[in-house]
């Protein structure tokens, strides 16, 4: 049979459209969810291990000085199974949210934005002294916001993950943006990317996680 | 004074009387659309639909029907096919969109080895990432028996104009990986309808959805 020869200098023209520099952000964002995501599939001893990732991966690549993933247990209860940037996770991670508290929009009233954003205005957070530990600065809330872009000690953002059904399965939730003003609607838009991306994952998660008999390992 | 300085004056006006809770709100509402306003953003809504769709969906052939289908809409492929691994070991494809029936009669009669698409002495290739190799055309990147399996295989001989150009015989391969890496499957690409070759920010998607479709169907 004869041997196929290959254009070489084709082949260098391929590899300098397709493989050189950096590419433009959109494709950086794009190679950076790929990675995260083969990293993912190619590890992942837990789904903790999996979110606790996905939080510092979230930190860089949309420059949040906190992220948390709120999760549904399997007792229907919803808490924080990973985080970073907190200085008191623990009080974090004792948290328990109801069904009835994830629906319940008047204790926890928020401002929707782009299509499964929920922006959460410090002036609007109920006065709860026992949770104030979960803040990093709390003598900071209730500061008067200066600047109407400004975000401020209290304010997070949270991205609804649904599941089947348009089951709430979790949230991701950001604050403290690097720079103390308003994320841009891109960076919204992107992070709920993100959560869609992740949704899969934390719903197909394999069996003998999802399963064990801990209450508090989510669904 | 235009209808169109009244209003924004108007408006202005109205944003000063506002206490300041109230402006954040009204820059929430109104800045933070999540209507798309670009092409990146048809197509990150896309997928995200797309990825929820899956979720629902009971079975991997609907998944890939679906998955060929935005590809086709949202990038400029003319044809666009996956093969997946039976449990035999062998790659056969499964669905794809642009190839008249005859053609495609043929085309699911194909079987690959996993590493037949690696042979470069029956089809030469250039990767150009860990997931994507590019086949083209005057490397005849295919086997005399698969001649028919292309939509218009009279065009095989024609010649490259410049090097941005498709031609009929140039096909991209994206594979798909599933958990802990494997190769389980890959999306088959070829002719645009702009007859240019694809953006490399087309090759990031693909690869990006490649790897969603992985995550989704790999355990199922």
């Amino acid at each position: 049979m004869e041997k196929k020869q290959k254009d070489l200098d084709q082949e260098r023209s391929l590899i300098e459209m397709y493989s050189s520099g950096r590419g433009t952000l959109e494709e950086q964002f794009l190679d950076e969810m790929r990675n995260f995501i083969v990293h993912t599939l190619e590890s992942g001893p837990t789904l903790e291990s999996i979110l606790q990732g996905a939080s510092k991966c979230i930190r860089t690549l949309f420059q949040f000085k906190k992220v948390a993933f709120g999760i549904r247990c399997r007792d229907d209860s919803y808490r924080y199974l990973a985080m970073i940037g907190f200085e008191n996770e623990a009080a974090r991670r004792k948290i328990i949210y109801t069904s009835e508290d994830i629906k319940d929009i008047i204790s926890y009233r928020s401002v929707r934005i782009c299509k499964n954003a929920q922006f959460h205005l410090s002036e609007e957070i109920p006065h709860n002294q026992e949770r104030e530990n979960i803040y990093n600065r709390p003598n900071l809330l209730g500061t008067v916001r200066q600047h109407p872009d400004d975000m401020i000690e209290g304010d997070f953002i949270v991205i609804i993950l649904q599941g089947k059904n348009k089951e709430i399965i979790g949230w991701i939730e950001v604050s403290g943006t690097t720079s103390g003003k308003l994320p841009g609607r891109e960076t919204i838009l992107r992070l709920e990317f993100f959560g869609s991306c992740l949704t899969p994952i934390i719903i197909g998660y394999p069996e003998g996680v999802l399963l064990h008999d801990d209450p508090k390992k989510p669904l | 004074m235009s209808d169109q300085e009244f209003r924004t004056k108007a408006m202005i006006r109205l944003f000063e009387k506002m206490n300041p809770t109230d402006q954040i709100e009204r820059i929430l509402r109104t800045d933070y659309s999540g209507i798309s306003q670009n092409q990146y953003e048809d197509i990150m809504s896309a997928v995200s639909i797309f990825i929820s769709h899956s979720i629902e969906k009971k079975s991997i052939e609907a998944i890939l029907k679906e998955a060929v289908s935005i590809i086709h809409r949202l990038f400029d492929f003319q044809f666009v096919a996956i093969a997946l691994k039976d449990r035999d070991g062998m790659f056969r494809y499964k669905v794809q969109l642009g190839l008249p029936q005859e053609a495609e009669r043929k085309y699911f009669e194909l079987e690959y080895s996993p590493s037949d698409p690696l042979k470069e002495s029956t089809f030469p290739s250039t990767a150009v990432s860990d997931l994507t190799r590019f086949y083209m055309q005057e490397n005849t990147p295919y086997k005399e028996d698969e001649i028919e399996t292309y939509a218009r295989p009279i065009l095989l001989t024609q010649k490259r104009m410049t090097a941005d150009e498709m031609l009929e015989g140039d096909y991209i391969d994206v594979d798909i990986p599933g958990w802990r890496r494997e190769i389980i499957g890959y999306f088959e690409l070829g002719m645009t309808r702009s007859k240019k070759l694809p953006p490399k920010g087309t090759i990031k998607w693909l690869e990006l959805l490649a790897t969603m479709i992985g995550a989704i169907i790999s355990e199922r």
